[in-house]
Order: structure tokens, then C-alpha cells, then sequence
């Protein structure tokens, strides 16, 4: 080996000699102004209306920009963005937003208020399938489109059955949520047996079923349950109206909140007050997209098309797409076309997919990037004493908690759920095993702006203790069965046996880790197959909603069993109070209620620790990791 | 010669056929689908994915569409990256290819001469000491070398880089951190095959008979001792190529290796189809070509 390592050495050393100076160093690359980003992973696609994650984020905001930006240094001051000012009115259920009138395409074409219509019909169309569409149902009537509430449009406010719709009401239009429909997820309608049709028609109601299936209803009736007062002829005219709008878009009958006033003028109508919509306009799902260039490839509710090919991806933000080469790099450069290129610093971008974050420290160690998208928590103590002035450790707007399935024996009687969560010691978690420099967790919701979390949650054994004395385990917690499920990823394993040893030590309670793939783990929750599981939560905007709506009956990220008919109460009369004060309040009265029940445990809350270079100037912190890139500069 | 060719072939046809049937029926039976995430989707979302990615029909109607697909030069797009499988493949298999022949070049280069001396010296200091070092080579596993290598000698060399696939040098590091492993198996391969050989009796007929000891290497004892290694070198040589998944990881190489583990992990059925097609034509053809390699060498098998 060591001879091996020697002939290595003069080998390179040898190539060395022939080799002229490398053009890769950073002070090249801060010279010309490009900043080089780690970015964890190859982005799942780069159309703004169809992709979930903070990855693409990274990538989109700097290509696109939404209707308002962030401010770098206040996150409650936001910037003209696509939208030079914007107004609401006196309960903020009503926006008009006008448009840069310099606002232009990178392929020189203005970008008027038809855009943000066309793109917001675009990620609502039920058929194109967005798995973000929900974060645009604050319009008013965006959910009814999206979910194919068709029953609105085509016979509440169909004048043709006018007055009738008290008596027509009882019909199933929107399917029964009770039917298993997965069972038919693999089968075609027609290979179904009658009992089945019958079932999957009572599960799909009439507004989700398509024609071959309303053309059985009409030459059978008896495959749908109509309620008896319907007669006849009225089930008939009701199939016929459906038939006539069968796969046809609803768009124009919906009125969904979004108008272009002109071409300059974007009108919002909201379903609620909602006096943080600025916010959500940052979001890439409230992006536009160009018109022209989507509907060039293919039509607007058709998926991956080729206008996000490199070459046709045309965008309004201070970059634009130059290449992209299959999980190795993106590289945006400067749009000409953007209506502020006077104030955009940098030239280009490149975001570097570099899963591994050891080898992406490596890489910054040795001046080959800017910023990292991580530090891995063994290299937080290295680097804060090697690159003191590199080295970021920022909040970040996310909760790490444990969820408890509520259908487990034992784990449904609140007195066990607060004797763990009390017995949870979150502080030596973050101290002993993480080592991130996280905030112990008090609430689901993390601290921010002037919400102020409710959860009073602390580490306490004398209270655990009494807890679990006043269950029927206090004799014997041996008796309490409980599997902790947990992922195969890094750390995890530890993590999961600090809380068994824990749990074990304060209450007796020995429980059994399992760890599970990612799919695994998933479908274990989702399908309540767990006793406590681990889990996180990352907010998609700043407020409180993003962290306390998911815990609604039936939403799918709830998968805890949990659920509470007050809770949401207090969520709906948040929505439409009228006062963003009275409104925090209200948020913060749900999640005190939430955490009195204890569904979950909060563990803590997010730091992200990264590594920027000292040549990156106006790189702040951001609680959501969104760095407006046309603020940033690169010196020597 | 020909109709062994063809016989092999064919084989190695229904071969592929298995593999990407059980490939489609088994990746469906684990837990999880391509659209389980992190957040969930609503009902409704997720029952146009399903149609969006064809993923609603049956089982067998899925595995007939995918072999008509197939036939007609479609593998379909990556569900995850929605990007076609075929440009994922198009992109990641020449960096595979680049990395994998080096990694091969480096594993001959140090293997196959490392196992002849110490057969040769059997029993000296040298044979002991590299026979100790391939013993190291096959227990060090490359996500310790690889590291090692860049932080020991990527940041002392000045043209080369800890991580990174840009210019030929970048390729130095990650192909010697695949190789040493393949190249320390190849070596006590080699060795065990030369070994054997050299106890024979036409080796010592030759020896008797004043034939020169360079003469007898490498006339004779060579192409028989060879036999194993080349053996070896077949299926090496295509996990080579497919499963530099770590050297990948730890040299940011955007290589093939990854999406073979990645493919699994996140469900992406029509890349990991893709990937276990192109794996096992390599295996087909590679296994083929050391056939052909061992018939020549050995004259027994040409019957």
C-alpha cells in the first residue's frame, strides 16, 4: 500500500508539472462573480406548479419570482417583486396587486397579470394532479375546482334546478369517504362485478366518476343509491347535465378567486382573511409561469411537458437557465430581460447536487464552494473552531416531535401520553446526541414573528412519575407494549435508543425500536401501524397554520389517530377572524388546547447548520432558508 | 465458436427477460410506492398520480404495458425526477464507464502483476507482504479510503480536488479508490491461479527440459494461471461499472451507481427497471467476453 501510495504521489506530482493553473478555484469563481451552492440532491423537476421540496426551492427562486419578495434582513417587510405594490382591503379577503410594468419574460415577452391567472388555473386543474395545489386554497373557490366539487357548478347554480337544491342536496355527489377505494385503485370499470360498481360509484359520487360510468347510470339506475325522493325523470335530467360537462373543465364555472383586472392588474379574492398572503406569494406554488412557453409544449393541465427542458425553460426572476446536466450541476446566469438587472450582484449560480455531506465539507474545507446546504453535526465543533466566521448555525422554521398512535392500547389514555412526554428529556437529546445546537421544543408550533408558542412542555420525571401513577400501568409498566418506529437514515438509531433508555430509566416503560426504511416507515404511519413513531415537520410559510392545520381530522399528514372537534373549531374561527391580533390569539388558544392532549411529543425545533464563505456578502439568516439571491454579492 | 456465441446470447436474453420480471413484480411488493412522501398527498392527488404515471391498472396490465413499451425503445420516465429513464441512463453511464474501465485498468495494473510475483517468490517476505497489503485492500472498504485519499492527498496535490467531476484529473483519486479493492481480490486470485500452475507437471517437464524461467511464465504458466482471474474479471467489471454507489457518494461523481440504490429506496420503478436492464446486459456481455477470453486460454473448453 505504501509503495502504491508513493508511485501515486510522483505520478501526480509528475502531471502536475504539465498541467496549467486550474480555473476551479473559488477566487476565480468570486471574481466573475458566480456563486457556487451545495444543494443536497438533484431537483425532482423545475416547474414551480409541480414540485414539493426545498431543493427545487433553491433552484426556482432564483429563476422565478413570485409577486412579492423577501426582505434579507426583516422577514416581515416584503419587497416588490413581480408586483411593484399591492393593497388590501379593510379585512384582507380582498388584494390588488399591480404588476412591474417593466416585468418581462427571459425570452423578452411582458409578464402581465394573465400569467399568475393562467398559472393559478394551471396548479388547481384537478387533472394536472399538483401535489401542492392545497397551498392556493385560500382563493375563494379554488378547493371546490380543484377537488371536483361539480355539484356547485352544475346544479346549485345551475338555474335550470333552481330553488331545488334543499331537495336535491341528499343526492351523493362528492362519494362517500367511507368506501375503500384503494381496492379499485388496479381495476377497470367495466371488469368490475355489479356489487363493485355499485361501490365504487357510492364511494366516487357523481362529481368524480367519468363518462362510461354516468352512461351506465343511465341505462342502469340501480347502480346508484339515489335517495328515494328524487324521481325518474330528475335522475335522468341530472345525468344528462353531467354527461354534458363530463371531462370538460370547470375553470369558468368555478369563479375562482383570481381575476386580471388588466393586463397589469391582478385582483385576489380570498375565502378568509388572510393578512399574511404576501408571505405565501414567495412560496414557488403562487409562482407564474410563462403562457406562451407552457402552452408551446403541451396543453395546460398536461404534465411533464418539455418547457422545463433547459433549453425551453423560460422564467421572470434575476436568472435565468444556462445548463443543467443530470444530477452534476444547474448553472443560471444573469436574465437580461429582469426589470431590476441594475441591483442583481451576481452574474450566475451554480447549485452543485452533493448528497453527501461529509464530502460536501470537504469540498468548502478545501475552496471549492461558497455555502453548503448542511454541516453534518460531528463537523459543527471542527468547523467553529477552524472557520469560526463560516460557520452558521440558524434557526430554521421546523419541529421534530414524536407522534403517538392514538388506536394503540395504552397510548390512548392521555395520563401514559404525558408520563413519556414529561420523562422526554429533550435538552440532553440535543446536548448528548445531536449536538446541532437545536432549540428544545415546548409547542408544535416554532417561535415566530409575534406568535408566541403555547406549549409549556418540559422535562420533568417527578411529574412523569405521577403521571403514570395514575394509570392502570403504574403496578407494572412492563405491561405497556409500545414499538418506537424510526428510519434508517443517519443518527436515527441513536436517537430512537437515547428515548428508549429515557423512558426506560424514569418510568420502566422498555420500548421496542424498529427501524424502517423511508417507504416502510412511511406506509407504517400512514397505515397507524406504529406505537410511537418519530417524525418533522418543515413550515411552508411563516405562519402558525402551516404547523397546526395538519392535525385535522382525516388530513394526511395527521397519522396519528388523533383528533378534536374543538381544536378545529378554534382553527375556523381563527380563519375568519378579521384582526391578524385577535387571529395569533385564537391560533395560539388552538394549539394550548392541542398540546393539553398531547397527540404528539415536540422534541425540538430546527437548527440549520451550513458553512457560507467569507467572499459571500449579504448571505443573513433566514427562518426559512430562503435567500433572495438577487441581494447577494461575492468580494475577495 | 459461433453457435456458442449465439447459444450465449440467447441465454443471456431469457436471462434479462427473468430478471426484469421479477425486478417489476417484487420492487411492487414492498411497502411504499413511488408517491409515498414525506407530506402526503390528498386522496384525490394522489389517484391522479396514479393515472398520470399509469401506475392504476392491474399488475399484469402494467407489466404488459411495460413490455410493449419496452419493444418499442421506451423505458419510461423516472417517477421521482420525472426525467426520462433513458436520459438519466444516457447522462450517468459514460461517467460510469470512464470510472469503471479506469478503476478496471487500475485493478490489472496493480492486481494481476502483484499475484504472478508473489506466486513466483511463494513463501518470501514479498509474497507475505503483498499478499497482507491485498488482505487490507479487501477489508478496507473505499468509504474510509476514499476520504482518506482526499484529505490526504487531494488537498496536497495542487491540481487535484477533494471532490468533483470536471477535468481528467478528477478521475485519479475515485479511480484508484474503486480499483484498490477489485485489485486485491485480482491479486490473490492470480496468486492462487499461478500457484496452481506452477506445481504442474509440464512446468517442471519445462524446468527439466532447461527451458528459461521467463520463458516458462509466461508461455506457459500464464495463460493457464490466468484462467481464475479472468474468470473473476467478468462480473467484477460490471459491478465495477453499476455499483461505484459510494466512490460516487464520496467524489461527487455523477455516475450510475446512485440511482441504482436510490431507484430502490424511493420506489422509482421505471429507473430501477431501466437500471436492472442495462445491469443485466452488461453481465451478459461481460460474462460473454471472458468466455470467449477463456476458451482461447484454455484450449479444453473449445469443444
Amino acid at each position: 500500500m505504501k509503495h502504491a501510495l508513493q508511485a501515486l504521489y510522483f505520478l501526480t506530482i509528475t502531471l502536475s508539472l504539465c498541467h496549467c493553473k486550474s480555473e476551479s478555484s473559488l477566487d476565480n469563481y468570486t471574481r466573475e462573480k458566480k456563486l457556487i451552492l451545495g444543494n443536497s440532491n438533484e431537483p425532482s423537476g423545475l416547474d414551480p406548479q409541480v414540485v414539493t421540496g426545498v431543493i427545487e426551492s433553491n433552484i426556482l427562486r432564483s429563476m422565478f419570482e413570485g409577486l412579492c419578495v423577501e426582505d434579507p434582513l426583516d422577514p416581515s417587510v416584503h419587497r416588490p417583486g413581480a408586483a411593484s405594490s399591492w393593497t388590501p382591503n379593510a379585512d384582507f379577503t380582498e388584494w390588488i396587486f399591480n404588476l412591474q410594468t417593466n416585468g418581462k419574460w427571459s425570452d423578452g415577452k411582458p409578464v402581465t397579470a394573465h400569467d399568475f391567472v393562467f398559472a393559478y388555473h394551471r396548479i388547481l386543474s384537478p387533472s394536472f394532479g399538483a401535489k401542492y395545489a392545497s397551498m392556493l386554497y385560500y382563493m375563494e373557490g379554488a378547493e371546490d375546482y380543484n377537488k371536483r366539487h361539480n355539484d356547485k357548478y352544475l346544479i346549485e347554480n345551475n338555474s335550470e334546478y333552481a330553488g331545488r337544491w334543499e331537495e336535491l342536496k341528499t343526492i351523493n355527489f362528492r362519494g362517500d369517504e367511507e368506501v375503500d377505494m384503494s381496492v379499485f385503485e388496479k381495476t377497470e370499470f367495466e371488469d368490475l362485478s355489479k356489487e363493485d360498481k355499485i361501490k365504487f360509484i357510492k364511494g366516487s359520487g357523481l362529481n368524480k366518476i367519468g363518462e362510461s360510468e354516468l352512461k351506465a347510470i343511465i341505462e342502469d339506475s340501480t347502480l346508484f343509491a339515489w335517495p328515494e325522493n328524487i324521481d325518474a325523470p330528475t335522475q335522468q335530467a341530472i345525468l344528462k347535465t353531467y354527461l354534458s360537462h363530463a371531462g370538460k373543465d370547470m375553470w369558468d364555472m368555478a369563479k375562482v378567486g383570481v381575476a386580471a383586472v388588466d393586463d397589469y392588474t391582478l385582483k385576489i379574492n380570498l375565502r378568509s382573511p388572510i393578512p399574511f398572503l404576501p408571505d405565501l406569494t414567495k412560496h414557488y406554488t403562487w409562482f407564474a409561469v410563462p403562457e406562451h412557453t407552457v402552452l408551446q409544449y403541451g396543453t395546460i393541465s398536461e404534465r411533464r411537458t418539455k418547457w422545463t427542458e433547459p433549453e425551453n425553460l423560460v422564467s421572470n426572476g434575476a436568472f435565468k437557465m444556462k445548463t443543467w446536466k443530470f444530477n452534476y450541476k444547474i448553472e443560471v446566469h444573469q436574465n437580461p430581460y429582469y426589470w431590476d438587472i441594475d441591483n442583481v450582484k451576481l452574474n450566475g449560480i451554480i447549485f452543485l447536487p452533493i448528497s453527501n455531506q461529509y464530502t460536501e465539507a470537504r469540498m468548502f474545507y478545501n475552496d471549492q464552494l461558497h455555502v453548503t446546504y448542511a454541516l453534518a453535526p460531528e463537523l459543527i465543533e471542527y468547523s467553529k473552531e477552524k472557520h469560526p466566521k463560516s460557520t452558521r448555525q440558524e434557526t430554521y422554521l421546523g419541529t421534530n416531535f414524536l407522534r403517538f398512535n392514538h388506536n394503540q392500547e395504552g397510548l390512548d389514555d392521555l395520563n401514559v401520553r404525558k408520563a413519556i412526554a414529561y420523562a422526554t428529556d429533550s435538552e440532553s437529546l440535543i446536548k448528548y446526541v445531536l449536538k446541532g445546537g437545536q432549540q428544545v421544543a415546548t409547542g408544535i408550533v416554532p417561535p415566530m414573528g409575534n406568535y408566541k408558542a403555547k406549549g409549556e412542555l418540559s422535562y420533568d420525571p417527578v411529574k412523569a412519575k405521577a403521571y403514570l401513577a395514575k394509570t392502570k400501568y403504574a403496578e407494572n409498566p412492563g405491561a405497556l407494549k409500545i414499538t418506537l418506529l424510526t428510519t434508517d437514515k443517519e443518527g436515527a438509531k441513536t436517537v430512537a435508543e437515547a428515548l428508549q433508555a429515557m423512558w426506560l430509566e424514569q418510568l420502566g416503560i422498555d420500548v421496542k425500536i424498529e427501524q424502517r426504511e423511508w417507504g416502510s416507515y412511511q406506509t407504517r404511519m400512514s397505515e397507524l401501524d406504529y406505537g410511537i413513531a418519530t417524525g418533522g415537520w418543515i413550515g411552508d410559510y411563516p405562519d402558525p397554520t402551516t404547523f397546526l392545520d395538519m392535525w385535522k381530522k382525516g388530513d394526511g399528514n395527521n397519522r396519528t389517530g388523533w383528533s378534536s372537534e374543538a381544536y378545529e373549531a378554534k382553527l375556523s374561527e381563527a380563519e375568519i377572524a378579521k384582526d391578524p391580533t385577535t387571529r395569533l390569539q385564537l391560533l395560539q388558544d388552538a394549539e394550548a388546547l392541542y398540546m393539553s392532549e398531547m397527540p404528539i411529543i415536540p422534541l425540538y425545533w430546527y437548527t440549520s447548520n451550513y458553512l457560507v464563505h467569507q467572499s459571500v456578502k449579504n448571505w443573513h439568516p433566514m427562518i426559512m432558508k430562503s435567500q433572495p439571491y438577487k441581494f447577494i454579492d461575492l468580494e475577495n | 465458436m459461433l453457435k456458442t456465441i449465439i447459444d450465449r446470447l440467447l441465454q443471456g436474453i431469457i436471462v434479462i427477460v427473468c430478471l426484469l420480471t421479477l425486478t417489476f413484480f417484487l420492487i411492487r411488493m414492498i411497502p411504499g410506492d413511488p408517491l409515498t412522501d414525506e407530506k402526503a398527498m390528498s386522496p384525490q392527488v394522489r389517484k391522479e398520480n396514479m393515472r398520470i404515471f399509469h401506475l392504476d391498472k392491474s399488475q399484469p396490465v402494467q407489466y404488459m404495458h411495460y413490455w410493449k413499451n419496452l419493444f418499442k425503445g421506451e423505458m419510461g420516465k423516472s417517477i421521482k425526477k420525472e426525467q426520462p429513464v433513458s436520459k438519466i441512463i444516457g447522462q450517468s453511464f459514460p461517467v460510469s464507464v470512464v470510472l469503471g474501465v479506469s478503476g478496471m485498468l487500475i485493478a490489472i495494473v496493480i492486481g494481476i502483476p502483484a499475484g504472478i510475483i508473489s506466486a513466483l517468490k511463494h513463501n518470501s517476505l514479498i509474497d507475505n507482504g503483498s499478499m497482507f497489503i491485498a488482505m487490507l485492500g479487501i477489508s478496507i472498504p473505499s468509504f474510509v479510503i476514499g476520504p482518506l485519499f482526499a484529505k490526504f492527498i487531494a488537498t496536497q496535490v495542487p491540481f487535484l480536488k477533494v471532490a468533483g467531476w470536471g477535468d481528467p484529473f478528477d478521475w485519479i483519486l475515485p479511480s484508484i479508490t474503486l480499483g484498490l479493492g477489485t485489485a486485491a481480490y485480482l491479486a490473490r486470485i492470480t496468486r492462487a491461479g499461478m500457484l496452481d500452475i506452477l506445481s504442474q507437471d509440464f512446468i517442471r517437464t519445462a524446468q527439466a527440459k532447461g527451458v528459461s524461467q521467463t520463458s516458462i511464465i509466461v508461455k506457459h504458466a500464464l495463460k493457464g494461471g490466468l484462467v481464475p482471474a479472468i474468470a473473476f474479471l467478468g462480473p467484477a467489471f460490471a459491478m465495477l461499472i453499476t455499483g461505484s454507489f459510494v466512490v460516487e457518494t464520496i467524489f461527487q461523481i455523477p455516475g450510475m451507481g446512485q440511482h441504482f440504490v436510490n431507484a430502490t429506496i424511493e420506489r422509482d420503478y421505471f429507473l430501477l427497471q431501466g437500471m436492472v436492464l442495462l445491469f443485466g446486459i452488461l453481465i451478459v456481455l461481460v460474462n460473454l467476453a471472458a468466455d470467449i477470453l477463456l476458451t482461447y486460454l484454455n484450449p479444453r473448453l473449445r469443444s
